[in-house]
């Protein structure tokens, strides 16, 4: 039965590349957690309900997005998380010392700009691991935030700026919206557009792309760096929904990113993997953190399940691709 | 130690690599290998080291018969492989790397140190080295490491001992030290294989010398009844088919389109010079390794060169990238397609149209996904590629399709000069017969054409003038009508 569907497949490619995807995986698992967290509690039938446990995990979402293109392409970023610390101390510091609103905001989004950059120009032109040097500035830029910080809470943002999250275009919080936008607009970048295409072939096979005239530094470095700049985003975003920027701000959050590119069926060696995958696996991630906390499951106990789903997911998206490939 | 084999094959998926190998070996005696590339030789001397199981036949030491399955058994039958590049561990010592894999522990398996030094610095010494055996490996001359691989095989008391064309990252002064050991290792009574493509050191080294082609073994002569044009012969003496080089209109003018001046880049290759007509097919022969395929690269700017210039239709350019070169018209169809020819788990139609981003997109940026479907198309019915569909992924289809896929890729990049790196290796013999049509086909469009090739009836059948190249120099241009494969081998090998 298996073997004449797998033949079957292989007969027709175009069906195949329909139905082997692993992104189907994700689905599979949303539907599941819809199921066992309506089990739960009758909130989760609630649309609004589940639109407002989004709104902490959309600077995550956000992030993700772009990780899932600088995967595909065959790199990682784990300064991620650190990133947001920094531009959000930057943008609190910057605030605090006079400067205005929208002066502090530009001077976060350019730091997270040029902290990318120095990722971009340490991986390409120094030919550094990505999954090394990053860890490296990981540990560097929230050093830095917290020499700039030291243990303070920098707040006293005006009342407009405080509180993104709880702004709704009808029962959508506007982050969402944000996050929604975003995704649609890169899966469309992706899958339709040649720089889209390129960046699968990079993450296939780098040399091959190199012969074939793809400018392959020139795009990682380019994709490293709008890492920093949504990075900067999600600073000032975090910023507003917490009032405060601290040095310690999304600690540990690379992982929680990492997982939903991963959920989503990105493959971790690059060369495959789409958006719309990555999207579905934020709403895994929304709406079993907030099944847990409904179930009062403890937030320490909650990463162990989180870590056995990107086991699971890990390998199954490796066992699809390695059918895939037959 | 006595060796024979008797009828020794071996299979490739499929691919007789190597037939009935009838061969032996006395001790005190210096055997040489000789061949072509791909004639079997490595193939040979990988299943007598035990890197290779052979399909069929059966190998004798000392007239017993033995299984040599892995390198760990050759090593205990006594049976050593010196490899051309030596592998050492480069952190480690001299002593440490003599050893290697059957050092002495005492009780609690703790190293006997200094009994191990005590005994690395006798085996060096009995082959005139003098090197501290607590020396960290890693400052020592290629020559001095590879000395030391065979130290480590005297430290095993191998009896026979196969050099893989030891002598060719050796310079001559090294050469003359290696053979001073090798002819004291021989008066001991240690018997060598020893392969080599040049023939003066065969000559001056060795007792007997054994010919393969195309995996058979020719025949075994003693090396001071038989010269080297008899050699030569020998090693290229398959029955070539006699095929016309096609003569076209743009060959009779002197269009030159590139001309190429004392490339060099150091340690690859040295002044290299020529030029190439349009409609013109330009052979490069020589042995692997001989810098051909670093010559291409630098044109086609995927790896720098330190001197010289390239002129290009009349301007001098440098391709700082290939992405520049194929901007300037140049394409390259790598000798490696693995790794640089094709993205494996893609689609056909991606790989084809994957140098050509602007003709299948517009001005946004947008992939006009119908413009990919017919150029692939058009591309699969002209070079007759057998697939299931454009979507089909690559990496499923038969080698030589792979290469039509490749070619029609660069084709679309409408290329005035083409550059193919081994366009036929691993492809068999209809779909070459095809490629030579497609080769000529596109020089007779006015394309110029340079040509990479190992395989002499290849360069032969297809070239209007050959560049022979050898250790990273031009040794001779022939033209066609004067090329024969005795003249080309003798320029490519000394």
């Amino acid at each position: 039965m298996l073997k004449t569907i797998s033949i079957y497949l292989s007969e027709n490619p175009t069906l195949r590349y329909w139905i082997v995807r692993p992104e189907w995986v994700a689905v599979i698992l949303l539907i599941i957690s819809i199921i066992s967290s309506i089990q739960l509690s009758p909130f989760f039938a609630d649309l609004a309900f589940i639109m407002d446990s989004a709104t902490p995990y959309v600077e995550y979402g956000l992030i993700a997005i772009i990780l899932t293109l600088i995967i595909i392409s065959g790199e990682i970023d784990l300064s991620i998380a650190s990133m947001i610390a920094l531009t959000a101390v930057i943008f609190g510091t910057a605030y605090n010392a006079g400067f205005g609103m929208p002066i502090s905001m530009l001077i976060a989004l350019f730091s997270g700009t040029l902290c990318g950059l120095f990722n971009g120009i340490l991986v390409t032109q120094l030919q550094i691991p990505s999954i090394i040097l990053t860890i490296g500035t990981l540990t560097l830029y929230r050093g830095i935030a917290q020499s700039l910080a030291s243990d303070f809470s920098l707040g006293g943002y005006p009342s407009w700026f405080i509180g993104i999250d709880y702004r709704y275009i009808g029962i959508v919080p506007i982050p969402v919206i944000i996050f929604t936008v975003f995704a649609v607009v890169v899966g469309f970048f992706l899958s339709s557009t040649i720089y889209g295409k390129q960046l699968y072939l990079i993450g296939t096979n780098p040399q091959t792309a190199k012969y074939s005239g793809i400018k392959v530094n020139r795009i990682k470095l380019l994709l490293f760096t709008l890492s920093g700049l949504v990075c900067g985003i999600a600073g000032v975003l975090t910023t507003s929904r917490l009032a405060v920027a601290r040095f310690n701000m999304a600690t540990g959050a690379e992982l929680e990113i990492v997982l939903m590119v991963m959920l989503g069926g990105t493959y971790i060696f690059g060369g495959r993997g789409n958006i719309f995958g990555t999207f579905v696996a934020f709403w895994i991630v929304v709406i079993l953190r907030a099944g847990l906390n409904v179930a009062r499951i403890k937030i320490e106990s909650q990463l162990t399940i989180l870590g056995a789903m990107l086991i699971i997911a890990i390998i199954l998206t490796n066992y699809i691709y390695s059918k895939s490939q037959k | 130690m006595d060796l024979k084999t008797n009828n020794i094959g071996k299979t490739f998926s499929g691919v007789n690599v190597l037939r009935n190998v009838d061969f032996d070996l006395k001790p005190g005696e210096v055997h040489a290998l000789v061949g072509e590339n791909g004639a079997g030789k490595s193939t040979f001397v990988k299943i007598l080291s035990g890197v290779y199981t052979p399909t069929e036949g059966d190998i004798f030491l000392d007239d017993k018969k033995v299984n040599i399955t892995s390198p760990i058994i050759a090593q205990k039958n006594g049976v050593s492989l010196i490899h051309q590049e030596p592998q050492s561990f480069s952190h480690l010592s001299v002593a440490e790397n003599i050893f290697m894999g059957h050092m002495e522990g005492n009780n609690f398996s703790r190293v006997k140190w200094q009994d191990i030094n005590k005994k690395s610095n006798a085996i060096l010494q009995s082959i005139g080295l003098k090197i501290d055996p607590k020396k960290i490996m890693e400052g020592l001359s290629i020559a001095d490491q590879q000395m030391i691989e065979i130290a480590g095989a005297l430290s095993k008391n191998s009896k026979v001992l196969i050099m893989d064309e030891p002598t060719s990252p050796l310079t001559p002064n090294e050469v003359g030290k290696l053979f001073d050991i090798v002819n004291k290792l021989k008066s001991n009574g240690m018997a060598i294989i020893f392969i080599s493509h040049r023939l003066e050191e065969i000559r001056q080294i060795s007792d007997r010398v054994t010919i393969f082609r195309d995996g058979d073994l020719i025949t075994t002569k003693n090396i001071n009844e038989v010269s080297n044009e008899e050699i030569i012969k020998f090693m290229i003496g398959r029955n070539i088919e006699e095929t016309e080089v096609k003569e076209n209109q743009f060959i009779k003018n002197d269009e030159y389109i590139l001309n190429v001046k004392n490339l060099s880049l150091s340690k690859k290759f040295n002044d290299i010079s020529f030029n190439l007509k349009k409609g013109e097919i330009l052979g490069f022969a020589g042995l692997v390794g001989a810098g051909r395929t670093e010559v291409a690269k630098s044109i086609f700017g995927a790896e720098k060169f330190d001197k010289g210039e390239i002129i290009y239709d009349g301007e001098s350019i440098i391709n700082n990238s290939p992405n520049e070169a194929i901007n300037n018209g140049f394409a390259y169809v790598p000798e490696d397609r693995k790794q640089m020819g094709i993205f494996g788990p893609v689609a056909v139609e991606d790989n084809i149209t994957s140098a050509i981003p602007k003709d299948i997109s517009n001005s946004m940026g947008l992939i006009n996904s119908k413009t990919v479907t017919t150029l692939t198309n058009d591309y699969i019915n002209k070079f007759n590629i057998i697939l299931t569909s454009g979507r089909q992924l690559i990496e499923e289809l038969s080698g030589g399709n792979q290469q039509k896929c490749i070619i029609s890729k660069w084709l679309l990049s409408k290329p005035k000069v083409l550059i193919l790196d081994e366009p036929t290796r691993g492809v068999d013999v209809g779909v070459k017969s095809e490629m030579y049509e497609i080769i000529n086909k596109l020089a007779e469009e006015g394309t110029a054409i340079i040509l990479i090739s190992s395989e002499l009836p290849e360069i032969l059948s297809l070239s209007h003038r050959i560049i022979v190249m050898r250790e990273g120099k031009i040794t001779k241009i022939l033209n066609n009508k004067e090329a024969t494969q005795e003249k080309i081998m003798s320029y490519a090998i000394n």
